[in-house]
């Protein structure tokens, strides 16, 4: 199991300078609105992926009038104490494990982890493939790290090929050989990335249904449909047999970089037709899924990260929920709630909780 | 714990540096545009000119114009040279079937520092990046292929970076001239010497053990 012990911010969003300790399990951040209970919750979020969860930009994560920021979260895992950094100054990121700094910041991902569910999180559900590529790739790329780096390689050469594409329609006569060695590139990552994701659903699959029942009652079967060009052709044929229309479109129109993950709930689709409960149980299953998937393959319990997600529960939703972390062998909980009498009772006497108040 | 005054917020306000000079500002202007040289630094250097004597700033504003009025490129290799034909192309004593080809003039300097190379070299003047808007037609490829062509050139050897970018510059060439009767070699990758094999990274690491050399070779290199 891995835990976070104590977590040190430096002039990250709200926080000028500020330290908090978690030593119980479950850990209750309450605070008004706009205290920065979120800001906690995701510094360390960050502190596992170098990244925030909410914010693209790095930027947005440096408090107002200040140019760079600075978290440092002590680990523990298999009973050995790991000092994290990461440091951000005008654009330059630096992360570093017990005063060593990484080569690579990929090196650092998969070390630790943690699930985040927060309430935006439904867009999982309701927008576009886009977010469901980059939440499978998360995961995939914590158990598997020949596969970010394949991830990274194809993305890149992606782009070289489409600004290829692009370049082609300023001259007069085509040579291809460019375009031969990233179709060979993109073949072979790609191919490795689809067989990759197609294989992630067998063990997800059963982790999904059981969560979905435990949380909302029901034996409904849940499936989920992967969809991929891959699944027609080989990319390499896609590559060869589609260049007339890439040409024309200027961009590379099949690959992984299309990919789309359909979610059903007894035969019907979740996105067009799933009530509003209904959907919400689904990402609680799909996070939940997420978390054990991840402990069951990287050998560790990951970090569980609740934002503010009691508010908008109902009590048999909230008490299945409670079930699941408060079991013996979950690992550490970190969560956000503005009222703390609302966390006591749902806990209960007895349970093993700390309230840190901003 | 660091202190909360670690990050400035003073930081880059020195935008508005005032200057009770016009010719030192203009100065520290044209210094700012250099890479790696912020506003602060050149001022710096500006101070030094100025507190140097005339002569000496003399010579150094001379030196830095006639470089850059004077310096031609080899017509043959693409180096730096003073005249038509750079001091490496020129020099009998290299082995002139052995051709070492580079993305930049910084990289020649780098191998000739080695002092282990003797052939001679062709700069590309970049590397196949559309990105970047760089196609076969920005770089010197034509050239290197008239090379091989005519001047009996019996090996080239590729010492691009390990990046996308390095390695569709090295199949291109490849491809463009596989007709010719020419071996093409890459430099090797792998561990850094010195290097140690738990601070690897996982891709090197699995290359050098893919591309491993047989101990005859690696005592040799090891040797000299």
């Amino acid at each position: 199991m891995s835990r976070l012990n104590k977590i040190i911010l430096v002039q990250f969003r709200n926080y000028s300078s500020a330290s908090y300790q978690f030593t119980a399990a479950v850990t209750c951040i309450t605070g008004p609105n706009g205290s920065g209970k979120t800001n906690l919750l995701d510094a360390a979020y960050y502190l596992c992926y170098t990244k925030s969860y909410f914010n693209a930009s790095q930027q947005n994560n440096v408090q107002a009038g200040t140019d760079g920021f600075r978290l440092e979260g002590t680990f523990e895992k298999d009973a050995r104490k790991e000092i994290i950094s990461c440091k951000w100054k005008q654009g330059k990121k630096e992360i570093l494990a017990n005063g060593v700094e990484y080569d690579r910041i990929t090196d650092h991902i998969g070390k630790f982890s943690s699930v985040m569910i927060a309430p935006d999180d439904i867009a999982l559900i309701n927008d576009g493939s886009e977010l469901r590529r980059k939440w499978v790739d998360s995961i995939l790329s914590q158990v598997d790290s020949p596969y970010l780096d394949k991830l990274l390689r194809y993305q890149r050469i992606l782009l070289q090929r489409n600004a290829w594409l692009k370049m082609q329609s300023t001259v007069t006569t085509i040579d291809a050989t460019e375009l031969e060695y990233y179709n060979n590139c993109m073949a072979e990552d790609g191919q490795y990335i689809y067989e990759r994701r197609k294989q992630f659903l067998q063990g997800f699959l059963p982790l999904l249904n059981d969560f979905y029942h435990r949380l909302s009652g029901g034996k409904e079967i849940l499936q989920v449909a992967y969809e991929s060009d891959l699944s027609q052709k080989t990319l390499a044929e896609w590559l060869q047999y589609n260049l007339q229309y890439d040409m024309r479109y200027q961009r590379t129109l099949r690959g992984i970089h299309k990919d789309d993950w359909v979610f059903v709930l007894s035969g019907m689709n979740v996105k067009q037709y799933a009530s509003q409960g209904q959907k919400k149980s689904f990402l609680f299953a799909l996070k939940l899924a997420q978390y054990a998937f991840l402990s069951k393959e990287m050998g560790h319990l990951p970090i569980l990260l609740l934002d503010d997600v009691f508010e908008k529960l109902d009590q048999q939703r909230i008490e299945a929920l409670l079930s699941i972390i408060r079991a013996p062998g979950f690992g550490q909980v970190l969560l956000t709630d503005t009222h703390e009498d609302r966390i006591r009772l749902a806990f209960g006497q007895g349970a093993d909780i700390e309230f840190v108040r901003l | 714990m660091c202190p909360p005054f670690l990050f400035s917020k003073f930081a880059g306000n020195f935008d508005q540096m005032v200057f009770s000079s016009k010719l030192i500002e203009d100065a520290v202007q044209e210094f700012a545009l250099l890479p790696g040289i912020g506003k602060k630094t050149a001022l710096r250097l500006v101070l030094q000119l100025l507190k140097m004597d005339e002569q000496d700033v003399d010579a150094f504003t001379t030196a830095v114009g006639r470089m850059r009025h004077e310096v031609q490129f080899c017509k043959i290799c693409h180096n730096v040279a003073d005249t038509e034909v750079c001091m490496i192309c020129v020099n009998r004593a290299r082995n002139s079937t052995q051709v070492c080809v580079v993305e930049t003039i910084r990289d020649v300097i780098a191998i000739e520092s080695t002092q282990q190379y003797n052939g001679l070299y062709h700069v590309l003047g970049g590397i196949l990046s559309p990105l970047d808007g760089i196609g076969p037609g920005q770089l010197y490829i034509n050239t290197l292929h008239d090379r091989v062509k005519n001047n009996g050139v019996e090996e080239l050897i590729m010492a691009l970076s390990p990046t996308i970018e390095g390695d569709t510059t090295v199949y291109y060439i490849a491809r463009q001239l596989k007709d010719l009767p020419v071996r093409i070699t890459t430099i090797a990758r792998g561990i850094a010497f010195g290097g140690e094999l738990e601070y690897a990274d996982e891709m090197t690491l699995a290359r050098s053990i893919a591309k491993r050399l047989p101990i005859e070779n690696y005592v040799n290199s090891a040797g000299s």
